[in-house]
């Protein structure tokens, strides 16, 4: 039941056909898990907390680096040197007081995974590493969380939704690993990325609208173009190759 | 009166794509090396039928353009 005050913050997106009352109740009691606080975390959560997801996880093991100020909008010049994590759950429970912030501060490993995401409803992957983004699809495809995959380089970044034992899934994808590597990018292609995960989760969340599911967006800021590429499960997939649709 | 013309086999071929914009036009037995060293990459990567968007692991027989995209990970 949302309160006076929730209904009076929310109004605009209330007042979105579809959307209403429901949509906005399903967001409050809903829980997020965002692997990673850096440029794609930065804005998913900012606009997950925006507009009332009820509980956030944001897991990440960095410190703030001045090299991060030009896409990791959540930590300001002040933070450098500060636990990403805690830089980000301040901004996040400053933005939205009323809703559940929850910071850990660790190493994302396929020990803890499992224990990481148990009891949320889906999975942002804000990763910056294919091993993990991997470890994060394999998690998912087990306890059949929906996973909101983004991924920026450059000026361009791609989005798509993985909807466990029905959509394509990361590894049906990707297949190799690229070595850590620093890599070039403009500080707005992972807000552009980080919102459109925001947006398929809050669509996920109260059940409307077409999700990106078994479609790969690809953005291409350099020529401002949307592509879409329609995906196919692999039946050979080491991830969800024997994946039975199953429902939670 | 008719004239016979004699039918030469045109070679089909197929046009490559690369999502940073070169494009190429070569054999089918090309594209599909092209193919085959995307996926056995270690790196990775994806094909793409260029007509229909549509992502593919063999060059079937209505494939005429290809479109090759890279492995991204970038996030942080």
């Amino acid at each position: 039941m949302l309160t006076r005050s929730e209904l009076a913050r929310y109004d605009r997106q209330i007042m979105v056909r579809g959307f209403g009352v429901e949509g906005q109740e399903k967001l409050k009691q809903a829980r997020i898990f965002i692997a990673g606080a850096g440029g794609l975390g930065s804005a998913a959560a900012t606009y997950l907390m925006a507009a009332g997801v009820g509980m956030i996880r944001v897991v990440d093991h960095d410190m703030v680096e001045l090299s991060n100020l030009n896409r990791q909008v959540l930590h300001w010049d002040e933070d450098i040197g500060k636990k990403k994590v805690d830089s980000a759950t301040e901004k996040l429970k400053r933005l939205n007081p009323s809703l559940k912030v929850e910071a850990i501060e660790e190493m994302i490993t396929e020990a803890n995974i499992s224990q990481l995401v148990a009891g949320f409803d889906l999975i942002v992957d804000a990763m910056d590493n294919l091993p993990t983004r991997y470890l994060l699809n394999k998690v998912a495809l087990e306890k059949n969380i929906p996973l909101f995959h983004g991924a920026v380089y450059g000026f361009e970044g791609r989005a798509m939704t993985i909807i466990p034992g029905e959509t394509a899934c990361l590894k049906c994808v990707y297949r190799g690993v690229i070595p850590g590597e620093k890599f070039p990018v403009i500080g707005v292609t992972p807000a552009v990325i980080g919102c459109i995960q925001a947006t398929e989760a809050i669509k996920y969340i109260a059940g409307i609208g077409q999700l990106l599911a078994n479609r790969l967006l690809i953005y291409d800021g350099l020529n401002m173009k949307f592509t879409e590429f329609r995906l196919k499960k692999d039946p050979n997939c080491e991830h969800c190759g024997q994946l039975v649709r199953g429902k939670k | 009166m008719k004239i016979a013309m004699a039918e030469i086999p045109m070679e089909r071929t197929i046009k490559v794509h690369f999502f940073t914009g070169e494009s190429k036009e070569v054999s089918v037995e090309e594209a599909k090396k092209i193919l085959e060293e995307i996926y056995n990459d270690p790196l990775g990567g994806l094909v793409a039928d260029g007509k229909t968007n549509e992502v593919i692991w063999q060059i079937g027989p209505d494939v005429e353009e290809i479109i090759v995209l890279e492995m991204m990970l970038g996030g942080g």
